[in-house]
């Protein structure tokens, strides 16, 4: 898959060191569940619609019921803590670490998003943190910032081609909007 | 003779000099021209032909609105048609062609058409659907189509970039002039983020044209200060050449950018489509001159009044030496001014109100220009330009008083609000009696979701037509806004200007008042789609009153420009001829865009390689590289089969690769089934209702075929069901199934069984999946090795998990072609690896991979069914002879009732049987149907069943299908007929499972 470096118009992606990623549902608002959780992961849990960035974990929020767990190492560890933690109480936990695809955009990350996404991602709205499931293109993915110039975006793995394409399209020089980045 | 001026032009930079071509003329224009402006200069008047009489038709307008100047632009693979010269920026080395015509624009054969008029009135399409009966698809429509219409569509692909841009905002104003400028001033200074968008390459709009000084500065100076101070602003963004062209639900709108004319590939984006979510949109959109209805209105050299002064004051163009000028309204002198400020003669005002005393009259009085009150044109002479009016009173029907000769008529019938924006969401308009326009109805305006006002008129595009007006209701309308939004800001002033004062407008959609028919019929209404007075009243005598009606009768308003210039003076003569008062007729509707906007756009990103998402598994490189020809799956590509080298033909493929199967062994990408994780206390219970038959005492290790079925009975989605624990299930879905499985199993738990402990996960993309079938099947996994497969250890329908010669994996011992056969999931990643190291292991054995083709041959030799095939969304499981996967024990499940219904147990229903052709080798197609003696009640031939999958059995030698007949099962041997496109094919019914009945293959 291509990789680009920040072009001329300022923007370019690549793929970061793959990760082990752990899809947990349960219940977010049963506060015994969470602070077991939290415990067995050493971090914060992110609240509605954050990421919670820990030592080699983040913790990604998808809904009411639902995290997502993206880990450096093979994250087996870590799935054998939360399943001691949580033992009788109702949650389901699967390494899905194969699912998804890990892009990192640099550049005018905002204005390169907003070309795909239909999510606010303005300053005072999409803050670094916020963690927003939605589409890029005519496909479902997630994204978050890491710093002002630095997005992370995830994707099915079917369709990483597809992401990596619309991404190379979206940084050529001659798009350049200048209208979150000015 | 329109010309150059020596001086002038506040947009044009004379001392560059721009080259362009029209018709394969080489002509020159100025930096800063727009192509009407160029060819003005030129003396090209004549620009068109019109779209049904091939009349020929100069420049009217100077914007967006313009309905004649339609050229195509540009050649090859940049061929764009039906572009206005009005706003297109002239660019060096433009080429632009005129449109309509034959043998060329100044002799045009189909002008025969004007002289045949009086055949071809409105309606006249519609009326030869009627007569002669064969004469539409003979004769009419052949015609037709091919003198009628305007540029031709591009025959190359558009090669440019295109991209769509999401942004969110307080508040969106549409339109650069004063008062938009003023109100993003006003509310921006307060800290609302505010995107404002100018159609045009300039800010300002008319007042630069129209108004005198702002604050005490000159215009021009108050407009660029406001600009600069805007563009300074962190909340503001700016956006010129962007025109607001749709507004939509929750202050959605969309607005397009021309970005770039791009020179050549690898350019930059020629256009951008702005999606804009606004909280309230505030809509400066300024207002359109409308034309006045007089006969001989279309004649080149008649144009609108404040398109003869943009011409002479932003270009240095005179449109003529000598200019009419014909006025319901006192704006229209401005243009007699600046044409006698430019040294250029105005013969006469030709003012249809019985008095004009205001400022402007008087100014013109001053100036010398003669003013003819209650005076109006009777007719216009000169065919291919102006050469002079024939003078009438405005009172009578046109009995001539004088003439003048002159090259330039500057009409003005007043102007209209650009209300459609306002109009696009539902905003309502009011007839103004004072103002002689239908207004934004404040009453009514577009709402949001909350029921709250969602667009702001403001300026002009509120009636407000004169500065003081507009800046008034621009700076009161910003405030509401930021009252609305609940912002707060320190006092400010508006910026002051001189109120004008001045005569009414006076309302005249006929002039002269009085004219006769064939006045009428030279009068036109509607310029692009060739209205004339005369169509209108044929529509009203012909029952068509309504606007809508006469709108589509008469094509009024429905051409490219959607009536800009028309829709108001035709709803004013329809209120006329049905003796209505002023407009009372009503309005039509305006809808999106508010001017076309190139498909390019609309696709953006969306072509070549991203047309659309093609989803692909980790082997989807592989089977590219082994002749693959692609099937779509839903949103999946699979291989269909995979083309040997040395001319191998698909079907010989597909018997290879089923042949393979049988006899030896084959592998298959089976990723793309959807996979369902069901875990929790009461997953089982969860299962039993979801699915048919049994599931939560499948026991661990062990798995189950099941068939899901929707709240009507109808079977929905099939698959196998593995238990890989006391709490957890893997639920296999079809791979079209994955997502509304998944969703359905959601909806059940959230909304109905909300309190059930039953989590799911879809994790379909997290496994690769390899499907290793036939009689070596076995020895090929012996051969990597590290897993007991022997039928002791792993038997059919069971599972076990371990490490395949070094891949972590799950091998189900699951089979879809009746051989034994592996299913084997492997983390995604790793998919390729074991895809190759599997073939490596059948090296020898004659392993061979196989597409989707040969999976449905090998299904349907063993009478499973496909969902999709065998099911349509009315057909059940009994239909399909799956009462054994039916529980009876339960007392319920998704289905259970909608089954017990009488219609679902009807005898006659259509159930599945096999077919053998009585011809081994006959074609028999999917689809077709199965034909009974006798007609049914609607007299037509009695079908009795249909082809659900038909196939080419290999092993069989011989056509072999699957169908729903009537009474199926019972019809055992009988043969029936079959409809096909190949005439009537025979085929005897039989058993579904045609090959191994029983299972001696499978269980080996």
């Amino acid at each position: 898959m291509p990789e680009i470096e920040n072009s001329n118009c300022g923007g370019g992606f690549h793929q970061p060191p793959i990760r082990a990623m752990a899809m947990f549902r349960g219940s977010l608002s049963d506060t015994e569940l969470t602070a077991r959780l939290a415990a067995a992961l050493d971090v914060n849990l992110p609240k509605k619609l954050r990421i919670s960035v820990g030592n080699g974990i983040d913790v990604a929020w998808m809904s009411p019921d639902e995290l997502l767990f993206m880990m450096d190492g093979d994250g087996e560890r870590t799935l054998n803590a939360v399943g001691d933690a949580l033992r009788g109480m109702h949650h389901l936990i699967a390494d899905v670490s194969a699912m998804r695809v890990e892009f990192e955009l640099t550049g005018p990350v905002r204005d390169i998003l907003a070309k795909g996404t239909p999510a606010d991602v303005s300053p005072d709205s999409f803050k670094i943190g916020d963690f927003r499931r939605s589409r890029i293109g005519q496909i479902q993915a997630a994204y978050w910032l890491t710093d002002d110039t630095t997005a992370r975006i995830i994707c099915r793995r079917s369709e990483a081609e597809y992401l990596s394409g619309w991404l190379e399209v979206a940084v050529a020089k001659g798009g350049e909007l200048g209208f979150y980045h000015r | 003779m329109s010309t150059r001026l020596a001086a002038g032009g506040r947009l044009i930079e004379r001392s560059r000099t721009v080259r362009f071509r029209f018709n394969g003329t080489e002509l020159t224009g100025f930096d800063g021209d727009t192509l009407a402006s160029a060819l003005l200069a030129n003396n090209k008047l004549l620009v068109g032909r019109s779209f049904k009489y091939h009349r020929p038709r100069g420049i009217v307008a100077s914007g967006p609105e313009e309905p004649n100047a339609l050229v195509s632009l540009g050649e090859g693979n940049r061929f764009e048609p039906n572009r206005r010269a009005t706003d297109t920026e002239l660019s060096e080395g433009l080429v632009a062609v005129s449109q309509n015509h034959w043998p060329s624009l100044e002799f045009d054969i189909g002008s025969v058409a004007d002289r045949l008029s009086r055949f071809l009135p409105a309606g006249f399409y519609y009326k030869t659907f009627i007569w002669p009966r064969r004469g539409w698809a003979s004769m009419y429509e052949p015609a037709i189509r091919h003198s009628a219409g305007l540029g031709k569509p591009p025959r190359e692909r558009d090669p440019d970039r295109y991209e769509h841009c999401h942004v969110h905002v307080d508040v969106l104003v549409v339109g650069g002039g004063i008062s938009g400028l003023a109100a993003a001033d006003r509310l921006s200074r307060a800290g609302v983020r505010v995107l404002l968008i100018e159609q045009s390459a300039h800010w300002g709009g008319r007042s630069l044209n129209d108004c005198a000084e702002f604050d005490g500065d000159p215009v021009d100076e108050w407009v660029n200060r406001k600009v600069d101070e805007l563009q300074q602003r962190e909340t503001v963004r700016l956006l010129g050449r962007t025109t607001g062209t749709g507004v939509y639900d929750h202050g959605y709108a969309l607005a397009l950018e021309r970005v770039s004319e791009p020179e050549g590939p690898g350019s930059g984006v020629r256009h951008r489509l702005w999606r804009i979510r606004a909280n309230k949109i505030v809509l400066a959109s300024g207002a359109i001159e409308r034309p006045i209805c007089f006969a001989g209105n279309d004649v080149p050299g008649v144009m609108l009044a404040s398109a003869v002064r943009d011409y002479v004051l932003d270009f240095g163009v005179s449109p003529g030496d000598r200019t009419v000028l014909i006025t319901n309204n006192d704006d229209a002198y401005r243009t007699a001014f600046a044409l006698v400020d430019a040294g250029l003669t105005v013969p006469a005002i030709l003012d249809v109100r019985p008095v004009s005393d205001g400022p402007a009259a008087k100014r013109a009085r001053e100036l010398g220009i003669p003013i003819e009150n209650g005076k109006a044109i009777a007719a216009v002479k000169g065919r291919s330009r102006v050469r002079g009016v024939s003078i009438c009173a405005h009172a009578g029907e046109g009995a001539v008083l004088g003439e003048l000769e002159c090259d330039c008529v500057a009409m003005s019938g007043g102007w209209s609000p650009a209300v459609h924006l306002w109009s696009h969401c539902g905003g309502r308009l009011v007839w103004d009696p004072v103002g002689v326009m239908f207004r934004p109805d404040g009453n009514n305006p577009p709402r949001d979701a909350a029921g709250r006002s969602m667009v702001w008129p403001v300026g002009a595009a509120n009636g407000q037509l004169d500065a003081a007006g507009a800046m008034e209701g621009a700076w009161t309308g910003a405030a509401d806004v930021l009252n609305e939004l609940g912002f707060n800001e320190m006092p400010v002033s508006a910026p002051h200007i001189e109120a004008d004062s001045g005569c009414p407008v006076m309302a005249a959609w006929l002039v002269p008042n009085g004219l006769g028919h064939s006045g009428k019929s030279k009068a036109w209404v509607d310029f692009q789609n060739d209205v004339k007075v005369s169509d209108i009243e044929l529509a009203v005598r012909e029952g068509y009153t309504s606007p809508e009606h006469a709108k589509r009768y008469t094509t009024l308003g429905m051409a490219t420009d959607q009536g800009k210039l028309s829709n108001v003076n035709g709803l004013g003569l329809l209120s006329r001829a049905l003796n209505l008062g002023e407009c009372e007729a009503g309005t039509t509707t305006f809808r999106p865009p508010y001017t076309p906007v190139a498909l390019g756009a609309i696709a953006g990103d969306a072509k070549g390689d991203l047309f659309k998402p093609i989803r692909k598994t980790p082997m989807d490189g592989w089977h590219s590289g082994r002749g693959a020809i692609w099937e779509p799956v839903s949103d999946w590509r699979r291989p269909y089969c995979y083309l040997s080298t040395g001319g191998e033909t698909v079907s010989e493929a597909v018997s290879r690769e089923s042949l393979a199967v049988r006899k030896s062994a084959g592998i298959l990408d089976a990723t793309t089934l959807g996979k369902i994780l069901v875990k929790g206390r009461d997953a089982g219970r969860f299962l039993d209702m979801l699915y048919t038959n049994m599931m939560s005492n499948l026991q661990p290790g062990r798995c189950r075929y099941g068939l899901m079925c929707n709240e009507n009975g109808f079977l929905m989605d099939d698959g196998v069901v593995a238990r890989l624990d006391a709490d957890t299930f893997l639920c296999h879905t079809t791979t079209g199934g994955a997502e509304h499985v998944h969703a359905w199993m959601e909806e059940w738990l959230q909304c109905e069984w909300w309190n059930w402990r039953v989590y799911t996960a879809n994790v379909t993309e997290e496994f690769a999946q390899i499907a290793v079938a036939g009689p070596n099947a076995r020895r090929i996994l012996e051969r990597i090795g590290g897993m007991e497969v022997g039928s002791e250890s792993l038997p059919f329908m069971n599972w076990t998990s371990g490490n395949l010669g070094g891949f972590e994996v799950r091998i189900f011992r699951i089979s879809f072609s009746g051989e034994i056969s592996f299913e084997i999931a492997v983390g995604a990643d790793e998919g390729l690896a074991l895809w190759k190291a599997l073939l490596d292991a059948g090296e020898g054995l004659d392993l061979q991979p196989y597409g989707t083709e040969a999976l449905h041959v090998l299904r349907a030799e063993k009478g499973y069914v496909m969902i999709g095939d065998e099911t349509d969304g009315t057909v059940t499981p009994q239909d399909l002879g799956l009462n054994w996967a039916i529980s009876r024990k339960k007392k319920d499940y998704l289905g259970k009732r909608a089954q017990e219904r009488p219609h679902l147990n009807h005898p006659d229903r259509w159930k599945l049987v096999g077919l053998k052709t009585v011809d081994s080798g006959a074609e028999l197609p999917s689809g077709s149907h199965a034909i009974d003696s006798g007609t049914n009640a609607h007299g037509h031939t009695r079908m009795i069943g249909r082809v659900t999958s038909s196939y080419f059995s290999p092993i069989l030698n011989r056509t072999i299908a699957l169908a729903l007949i009537e009474r199926g099962p019972e019809r055992m041997d009988e043969v029936l007929r079959f409809s096909t496109s190949n005439g009537v094919v025979e085929a005897r019914i039989s058993g579904t499972v045609f090959y191994d009945p029983e299972g001696t293959q499978l269980n080996a």
